[in-house]
């Protein structure tokens, strides 16, 4: 699953830059009794430019995967069963149970999605709590 | 900083044996990302006052949703893969289908979330066909990335969208973001989310997405309906 870090990592990240975009920052007025345009005729231009990641980029980049790892991925299977039992106010059948196959063939397993136990939970929000005090650290 | 930090790679050290996580390949995280949005469908749907319930292959209501892992045909019942039905008012019922495959102009792809209404669903089944873009609402392309969007997932797709009948609407959605995709997606018509996630304020605009076109379908059913 991290694999794609590495890669992004060793490809370096892609930025927008707008060449001549300042000019239309600058509001019209007189200066020196001229009238100033200075929309001229210019178009801007956005284009992208390719660097490096700087190390604090990538290890930013590293944390923020392992968190959707560990944080987001799961939160969002929980907020999925959750929604999706919830009924919504009688307008929905609530849903018992979810499963997603591994493909589609009579052979291909199936997976149940469970709800977290209060342990597991306990026990994830400590890497959780661990890679945002890193995070913060990185930033300090 | 040196000792903290180290101490915190410690404790980090520490608590990761003590945890399990699916999501250790790309494939769970597409997977439960599919869903998510297919739950926003729902929850959308039930905004503007669909009733929802859900079917196997057969059309029998079932409360134990079984999700396609492949691209597959929703004609094919062998497994009995669910899809959502959503009944606005005196409209054709919609069913919403995860990960099926769409015929286009010259060949056929795949569809994370489709949108189409019954009766295109049942010429499909009874058939044994793929249903035809024309006939369907909309698709869906659901993207989880742990990095910046690729610049590919977005040529892809818009190639993909290409092949499609125009009158299919279609929705580009994520959890990244990146520039060269920005560029890609923003000089084309069809619309396209960033950084869909939970409690974002993407998530609401997607929300928003899926109502105009569920809106202009009922429109042609029920006049009286207030989606």
């Amino acid at each position: 699953m991290l694999e794609p870090v590495d890669a992004a990592i060793g490809a370096g990240i892609i930025d927008s830059t707008t060449p001549n975009s300042s000019a239309y920052h600058h509001r019209r007025g007189l200066w020196h009794g001229y009238v100033l345009d200075n929309d001229g005729r210019q178009r801007p231009d956005p284009q992208l430019v390719q660097r490096p990641y700087t190390r604090e980029e990538a290890v930013l980049l590293l944390l923020d995967a392992m968190l959707a790892v560990y944080r987001d991925l799961p939160d969002m299977a929980t907020d999925t069963i959750r929604e999706l039992a919830d009924g919504r106010d009688g307008r929905a059948l609530p849903v018992d149970s979810i499963m997603s196959a591994d493909g589609n063939g009579p052979d291909d397993a199936v997976n149940l999605w469970v709800t977290e136990t209060g342990s597991d939970r306990e026990n994830r929000l400590r890497v959780i709590s661990a890679l945002l005090a890193l995070r913060e650290a990185v930033l300090a | 900083m040196t000792a903290a930090v180290t101490q915190l790679l410690a404790e980090l050290a520490a608590a990761m044996p003590t945890v399990r996580t699916p999501f250790t390949t790309a494939d769970r995280a597409e997977r439960v990302y599919e869903a998510y949005i297919f739950a926003q469908v729902v929850a959308s749907a039930a905004e503007c006052g669909a009733l929802i319930s859900y079917e196997n292959g057969s059309e029998a209501q079932v409360k134990d949703l079984l999700l396609r892992g492949a691209p597959g045909a929703l004609h094919v019942r062998d497994r009995g893969f669910t899809h959502a039905l959503l009944q606005f008012g005196n409209a054709r019922p919609i069913e919403m289908h995860v990960r099926v495959k769409v015929q286009g102009k010259s060949f056929a792809s795949e569809s994370d979330i489709l949108l189409l209404d019954t009766k295109t669903a049942r010429e499909s089944r009874d058939k044994r066909k793929l249903p035809a873009a024309v006939g369907c609402l909309l698709s869906i392309e659901c993207k989880y990335y742990l990095v910046p969007l690729p610049r590919d997932e977005a040529i892809h797709y818009l190639g993909v969208r290409s092949n499609l009948s125009a009158k299919m609407q279609s929705l580009f959605v994520t959890n990244s973001f990146s520039a060269p995709a920005n560029q890609c997606l923003g000089g084309e018509p069809w619309p396209y989310e960033f950084g869909v996630l939970p409690g974002t304020r993407f998530q609401q605009y997607v929300r928003a997405h899926i109502r105009q076109i569920v809106k202009r379908f009922i429109v042609t059913f029920d006049l009286s309906h207030r989606t």
